[in-house]
């Protein structure tokens, strides 16, 4: 076990208070001065932006509350700007330099990056930086992030740092030079000037600070916020217990004349104050461009370590020190140059993030923390993007984010939010239509929550959107895509909850709908599309490049819900037939799934029925014929109850000192807890191809078997896993949770008996 | 009863606790206050209460004042309370059809849209709020307008039948809200689905229908809804309440008659046919505005930053150029909406913020938790534990334990002083002194933050503001966080209470009314007249009813700008009357004898050339993007119909010399070498105007206190406010 530096005490607290509450202000102003400026929807709307100070060798000191994605961004480009540019053409006071390339960091090439040095008395004291996703980078297709690219050469420009302040002076030559490569300069210069004007404020700030308390003060304390967010996150994680946690999440990738699965494998080891992430055993990298390079990846994990496990710690350079990144090259967590990458951080970034997330969430339900665990968040990453000449022949380009409305995970006391937010941005916002009407060439034909995109549960997770958009007030457009999550859910349920639905995509080209308009009707669903006489359906995967579209074609799009939590058949009845009422659920899931009977028209519940459905299904769970049953003595030979770990297990000790894992439902033992439970209760593979978004359309097989485990006493649902044969091969079974068992005994031991 | 004799308006404030009554006698210039304790089951009796109290200043008892009043003057929580609590109408929404889902989507944001920062970062516990309109009572029907106004799919009236038939018979809706996408640009289908309710049901006169396209004719969906469903939930518990005062206060309010205004959350008062509800949410914090707006017009301030500090927490506004702002996207309890809320920000820092040492980092945490009136402060000895701000301020001989609140509260020190020192002052090895100098001096940290903050989106210098500082815990910091913030003078009113309630009750009648409508610019200047001319036009005639000639009243206009391509606006006041004219007023707004007047090519130019200015004055030389494009998306017009300003007393000066108020010296504590100094120590009431106090000195009132640190100094003003200045 390490031990943290101690923490400067020689700072004055007070001094220290003022103006650690100064330079947070001062980061916040600056990210809101570039969302004022900027004319990215992903940056208004979206809240894609970041500012944060960084010591004078690129150590991240303070970040903004922002996109979660970019805390490390600007990071490794000014470690990348000190070794390479320090000499030639040197770093003085009042440059500022753009970089965008994603293998020296960020998460890829549409994050714009600009960083300044600050200097003070002709020392250069510290560095800030403004990180932007901009929305167009001069790519083979527009929109930033190509679907087509298979190396990172059709991935648009690439700035390897060019001063754009040179000295004070703003080099009109060089904004020009980036700007012009690119479909939409105007746009691309208001995000550049935005970056700028931020760097600018709160350097200024940052010199006043200087100026009122002296270098080594401000030296002192900077060094005092770093070390504190790393004493606060390693007390966080000595006081969680230590063990083992793994979980798998697979997506479908599609591009690059692929139809194939991929995983993404986390094992997360937890010991005293610090805490591994592993992710050997991920797929090696795709041929397009759903990859994530080495210094996205840590962006994609830090996602997931700001919003869930260290959420109330300042984000410093701090919390960095106690993690620790396996991640293998050559695979789609650290791919080899020149692999493409820009829809790593829609793809494998998500899966990166979520597969991390449920191993946390395990860890926090088994320290009893219960408000922090969550089921699965959607990892419907990315959606359509779209370019083409209006009729005033401009340039026309931009993307679609409701995906930051997706569905969020069921948790123990409360059902997941539906069309809630993605995890990379904690204040995650959608469009108005009519904002998006103002702005682009389409026409929303509907925007709605999804029926059966949430996982089932007895806490299910929320509801994802799906939307309609219409082609319109221009003669054509090029519409692409990106994203996964068609053949794979992309993200997990929990404790006997489901992973959330599946996401379609399905265009209705040359259609008479305009008839459908005069006759007072729309269409709005996607199997209404089929009635609306188009010459070409198309259903399509999510990673899709460019197809030609002509005005009043359709297309429409689904985002996924949230994981399911706990076994759907302990869901109050009451509570489904509400699902029923408001659309949350279709009346097959409700049948199916949940195991209620009601009427279909007055969705009233028949109560009997329920129960002897309910009976039925947890019969039919138990008897599963594979379980090698362990001897079962009575329950009064256990003397103790060492650790819950999950909705409906725990550890116990029994007298003679060994360890079994119960079913906390039927009080029953299930195996030896030194082991994995799974291999000892009922485990059935099955697709729910009955209930809508778990098949797909057009027949398409998804890559994924649901593995479900029940307790072979009572039938109670335990865990609901993804199991892909292309990928897992033999690894059917996944050990979720080892506990570090011995740890637990001695730490209660010491404690005395509960 | 003669008009004539009508000569006191009445100004009435429901608060929490307290409902104030303000009585100005309009002859004499005299005020008066007092209060009554507010009474949640029914507000009205409390209104009714302190307004019998009042009365007795001047010898009158209820009728008698009533009979004498001319105006009722009233800021309500009713709808806030309401919303709260959710006792509203059961709202029925028509909606595009695709769209129902609309309100419960939330435009995602939803999810965060209220809660604090702490709260957001939370990401694994926040979640949206129960919707107002449950998915069973929203229903689609099939149209669509597109964004230029035109009818791409016809209205289905078929559905819209259906839609009502089953709201208000099966689901027995008591308020139709009806918001469809660009209603505002094209408001025929919100119109037609009017006329066939009003076919079906021509007897429901009870259940009101609110149509989007009339009371927030502005773009982006979701706000919009909210505003017209939130209205529509209101509606009746609003004027049930705003009907049964009018009957208290004496029924008919017709020629000559009392008449009752409200208060709105834009910062006019209205008359009560003219009343919104959604309009009443937030009204109570307008109020402090309304007041400095007030002040700031009787001392001649342009640029203000009002601030009040009390007990809990730290409330900023300010007024620019004359005038407050109004937030960008105003969220009411959790519900972003579309209505002109004045722009208030809002930190946890006031008396009672609580003081504590994290036991990991060991740092001093001060706020944003609360003790709250109880326990309060340790010194209350009311069971308090954790050290406050006051407890602070009591050990460094800020304030005085015997007259704290003109000694209604005995404080005592020696618990301040524990509770420091095991809280605070062992875990980080100072002195119970340094200690609570810290939690001073870390306070004003947090407030002068939010003031720089708030301060930087104007593009203005700190040096252009003064600072008025009302709340009792205000002037005892506000000159210490004042430094750090490059304001140079503040103002502090010792009879704070006197001037707030002046303020409501002298406060103007104003309508606002804003129109979604994007010109490209330059834009034709025909386009543009014609829209403010519809504007204008609905204004005068609101204003014509609160009883306003057209020649009387005041527009002030908003350009809501932006580069093309640009998502969000930057809020560009355009002078009614042009620019580039001579004879305009200064502050832009037009006095009573200058007329409105048509924009030509050329104003239109100064328009975009004012946008640029001010755009670069807000981010800084070279941000400006002019190859962009500009455009107007939207223009906000306030009517404003002044109110008579009564005089306030105004008193003779009596020299330099404060010596007569010198209640005597305590020791106080201003840190440096100095550390304890003597203070001499003032009574405010014994100030005459024109005395002139050095710091270190600290001036005691019988409601707040106020701290000169060494380096400051203070001049009563005839109006006997301290002007107080930072010595360069």
């Amino acid at each position: 076990m390490t031990h943290p530096e101690p923490i400067a005490t020689h700072v004055d607290p007070v001094i220290y208070e003022i103006f650690r509450h100064r330079l947070e202000t001062v980061l916040e102003e600056g990210r809101l001065a570039i969302r004022m400026v900027s004319g990215s929807s992903v940056v208004i709307e979206g809240g894609e932006t970041m500012c944060a100070l960084y010591k004078s060798d690129g150590t991240p000191l303070l970040v903004a509350q922002g996109i979660l994605l970019h805390c490390v961004g600007a990071r490794d480009f000014i470690k990348h700007c000190i070794e390479a540019y320090e000499g030639s053409p040197g770093i003085n006071d009042g440059d500022q330099f753009f970089y965008n390339d994603p293998y020296i960091g960020g998460q890829h090439s549409c994050d714009q990056v600009v960083i300044k040095p600050i200097f003070y008395n002709c020392e250069r004291v510290a560095w800030v930086g403004s990180v932007m996703h901009t929305v167009e980078v001069g790519a083979m297709e527009p929109g930033g992030m190509p679907a087509s690219a298979t190396e990172i050469f059709q991935e648009g420009i690439r700035i390897f740092g060019l001063k754009i302040v040179d000295g004070g002076e703003f080099r009109q030559d060089v904004f020009n030079t980036i700007t012009m490569q690119t479909r939409d300069p105007h746009m691309i210069g208001l995000d550049t000037k935005g970056r700028l004007a931020a760097n600018n404020i709160i350097g200024r700030t940052y010199l006043e600070l200087i100026e009122k308390y002296g270098f080594d003060v401000v030296r002192d304390a900077s060094e005092k916020i770093i070390d504190e967010s790393e004493a606060q996150a390693r007390a966080l994680l000595s006081s969680l217990p230590d063990g083992v946690w793994t979980s798998r999440i697979h997506g479908d990738d599609t591009s690059g004349g692929e139809d194939k699965p991929y995983r993404v494998v986390c094992t997360m080891t937890k010991r005293g104050d610090g805490i591994t992430f592993d992710f050997t055993g991920s797929s090696p990298q795709n041929k397009c461009s759903n990859n994530e390079t080495l210094p996205a990846a840590w962006g994609s994990l830090f996602v997931v370590l700001a919003s869930h496990l260290f959420w109330n710690i300042h984000w410093s350079n701090g919390i960095f020190a106690p993690v620790t990144v396996v991640a293998p090259e050559g695979t789609v967590v650290n791919c080899r140059f020149p692999a493409a990458c820009s829809n790593g951080v829609v793809t494998s970034g998500m899966m990166i993030t979520e597969s991390a997330h449920e191993c946390i969430a395990r860890m926090f339900y088994a320290a009893g923390r219960y408000d922090d665990v969550n089921a699965g968040w959607s990892s419907a990453g990315g959606g359509p993007y779209f370019g083409g000449i209006n009729r005033k022949g401009e340039l026309v380009s931009n993307m679609i984010l409701d995906n930051f409305a997706s569905g969020l995970g069921g948790t123990p006391s409360r059902d997941g939010v539906d069309t809630g937010a993605q995890m990379m941005n904690p204040q995650s916002n959608i469009n108005d239509v009519e904002s998006l009407e103002f702005n682009v060439p389409l026409m929303l034909l509907a925007r709605r929550q999804m029926p059966d995109s949430g996982g089932f549960g007895k806490r299910p997770g929320g509801m994802g959107p799906e939307s309609a958009y219409m082609v319109y007030g221009i003669d054509g457009l090029m519409v692409g895509s990106i994203g996964q999550g068609r053949r794979a859910p992309g993200s997990f349920g929990l404790f006997g909850g489901y992973p959330p639905g599946l996401q379609e995509m399905r265009f209705a080209l040359g259609s008479d709908v305009r008839d459908w308009f005069a006759a007072g009707r729309s269409p709005r669903s996607a199997d209404q599309l089929t009635e609306i006489n188009a010459q070409t359906i198309l259903d399509t995967p999510r990673t899709l490049p460019i197809i030609p579209t002509r005005e009043y074609d359709i297309v429409i799009y689904n985002m996924s819900g949230g994981g399911g939590y706990g076994d759907p058949l302990e869901r109050d009845p009451e509570l489904v037939r509400a699902d029923l009422e408001r659309g949350a659920i279709s009346a097959d899931t409700a049948s199916l799934v949940y195991g209620v009977e009601a009427d279909q028209t007055t969705l009233e519940v028949d109560v009997a029925a329920t129960e002897a459905c309910r009976a039925m299904i947890r019969r039919e769970r138990s008897d599963q014929g594979n379980v090698a049953r362990l001897h079962n003595p009575s329950p009064a030979a256990r003397t103790r109850r060492l650790v819950r770990f999950h909705e409906s297990l725990a550890v116990d000790q029994k007298a003679d000192g060994s360890l079994v894992t119960i079913c906390l439902a039927c009080d029953r033992e299930l195996a030896d807890a030194r082991g994995n439970y799974k291999e000892h209760v009922g485990r059935r593979e099955r697709t729910l191809s009955e209930v809508p978004l778990r098949h797909l359309k057009n027949g398409d097989r998804p890559w994924v078997v649901y593995v479900e485990y029940a307790c072979p006493g009572c039938g109670t649902l335990l865990e609901v896993d993804t199991y892909c044969p292309e990928t897992d091969g033999e690894e059917r079974i996944i050990w979720d949770t080892r506990l570090d068992l011995d740890a637990l005994l001695a730490s209660s031991s010491r404690e005395g008996p509960p | 009863m003669v008009a004539a004799e009508r000569r006191y308006i009445v100004g009435i404030d429901t608060g929490g606790t307290f409902t104030d009554a303000t009585l100005i006698d309009t002859v004499t210039n005299e005020v008066f206050i007092d209060k009554s304790p507010t009474t949640p089951h029914d507000f009205s009796l409390g209104v009714v209460n302190a307004i019998g109290e009042v009365a007795k200043w001047v010898n009158l008892d209820l009728q008698g004042l009533l009979d004498r009043t001319r105006l009722v003057k009233h800021g309500s929580t009713v709808a806030t309370n309401a919303l709260l609590t959710r006792n509203g109408a059961r709202v029925g929404l028509i909606t595009t059809a695709g769209f129902e889902d609309t309100t419960l989507i939330m435009r995602a944001v939803g999810r965060v849209a209220g809660l604090s920062i702490e709260q957001i970062k939370h990401q694994s516990t926040a979640t949206k709020p129960e919707p107002l309109v449950p998915r069973a009572c929203i229903r689609g029907v099939t149209e669509r307008i597109d964004a230029r106004g035109d009818v791409v799919i016809p209205l289905n009236e078929h559905e819209v039948r259906e839609a009502l038939r089953t709201l208000v018979e099966g689901q027995e809706i008591q308020s139709l809200a009806v918001n469809l996408l660009f209603g505002f640009i094209n408001p025929s289908h919100e119109r037609r689905i009017k006329a066939i309710f009003d076919e079906l049901y021509p007897d429901r006169t009870d259940l009101e229908i609110t149509l989007s396209s009339d009371l927030a004719p502005v773009f982006r969906e979701y706000a919009r809804a909210n505003t017209v469903i939130i209205n529509a939930f209101l509606a009746r518990t609003v004027n049930r309440y705003v009907d049964g005062l009018g009957q208290r206060l004496g029924g008919s309010d017709s020629e000559g008659g009392t008449q009752l205004l409200l208060m709105q959350a834009n910062g006019g008062i209205v008359h009560r046919d003219e009343m919104t509800p959604v309009g009443m949410l937030q009204s109570g914090p307008a109020g402090g505005i309304i007041a400095s707006k007030t002040i700031a017009d009787l001392l001649g301030h342009g640029n203000v930053v009002s601030t009040d500090m009390g007990g809990t927490s730290y409330d900023l506004g300010l007024i620019v150029d004359g005038f407050w702002s109004y937030m960008r996207e105003p969220i009411v309890e959790r519900f972003h909406i579309s209505w002109p809320i004045i722009n208030i920000e809002s930190i946890g820092a006031g008396g009672g913020t609580i003081a504590r040492t994290d036991h990991v980092t060991r740092r001093l945490v001060v706020g944003p938790q609360s003790a709250g009136a109880s326990p309060g402060p340790v010194c209350y000895g009311a069971g308090g534990t954790q050290p406050t701000v006051t407890d602070a301020n009591v050990v460094l001989g800020y304030i005085d334990p015997d007259y704290f609140l003109g000694g209604r509260i005995k404080l005592q020190k020696q618990l301040s002083e524990e509770a420091i020192r095991t809280k605070i002052a062992e875990p980080l090895g100072m002195s119970v002194v340094e200690a609570a100098a810290g939690i001073y001096q870390v306070i004003n940290g947090h407030m002068a933050d939010l003031v720089r903050k708030s301060i930087l989106p104007t593009g203005r210098a700190p040096s252009e503001f003064v600072m008025y500082a009302f709340g009792g815990a205000g002037p005892i910091h506000t000159l210490a966080l004042t430094a750090a913030t490059g304001i140079r003078e503040i103002y502090v009113f010792p009879t704070s209470a006197v001037f707030s309630s002046f303020g409501i009750a002298s406060a103007d009648v104003i309508h606002t009314l804003t129109a979604s409508q994007r010109y490209v610019m330059p834009a034709d200047p025909d386009d543009l007249n014609g829209a403010l001319q519809d504007l204008d036009a609905k204004l005068i005639d609101v204003m014509r009813k609160e009883g306003f000639e057209p020649n009387q009243v005041q527009l002030r206009r908003t350009f809501h700008m932006r580069y093309r391509r640009q998502l969000n606006e930057l809020a560009i006041h355009i002078p009614a009357g042009g620019y580039g004219h001579e004879a305009e007023d200064q502050a832009g707004d037009v006095a009573v004898d200058s007329p409105v007047r048509s924009y030509d090519a050329h104003d239109v130019k100064l328009i975009m050339e004012e946008f640029e200015r001010r755009y670069e004055q807000v981010y800084g030389p070279g941000s400006g993007y002019s190859r962009a494009g500009i455009e107007v998306i939207s223009i906000t017009i306030d009517a404003i119909g002044p109110a008579p300003k009564p005089k306030i007393a105004e008193h003779p000066g009596a020299g330099l010399d404060p010596s007569r108020a010198l209640r005597g010296h305590r020791p106080a504590y201003f840190g440096g070498a100095r550390g304890f100094a003597e203070t001499a120590i003032y009574d405010y009431t014994e100030l005459r105007p024109e005395n002139h106090l050095m710091g270190p000195a600290i001036v005691e009132t019988p409601v707040t206190t106020v701290v000169l640190p060494p380096g400051t100094s203070g001049t009563v003003d005839r109006y006997m406010n301290l002007a107080l200045r930072l010595e360069a």
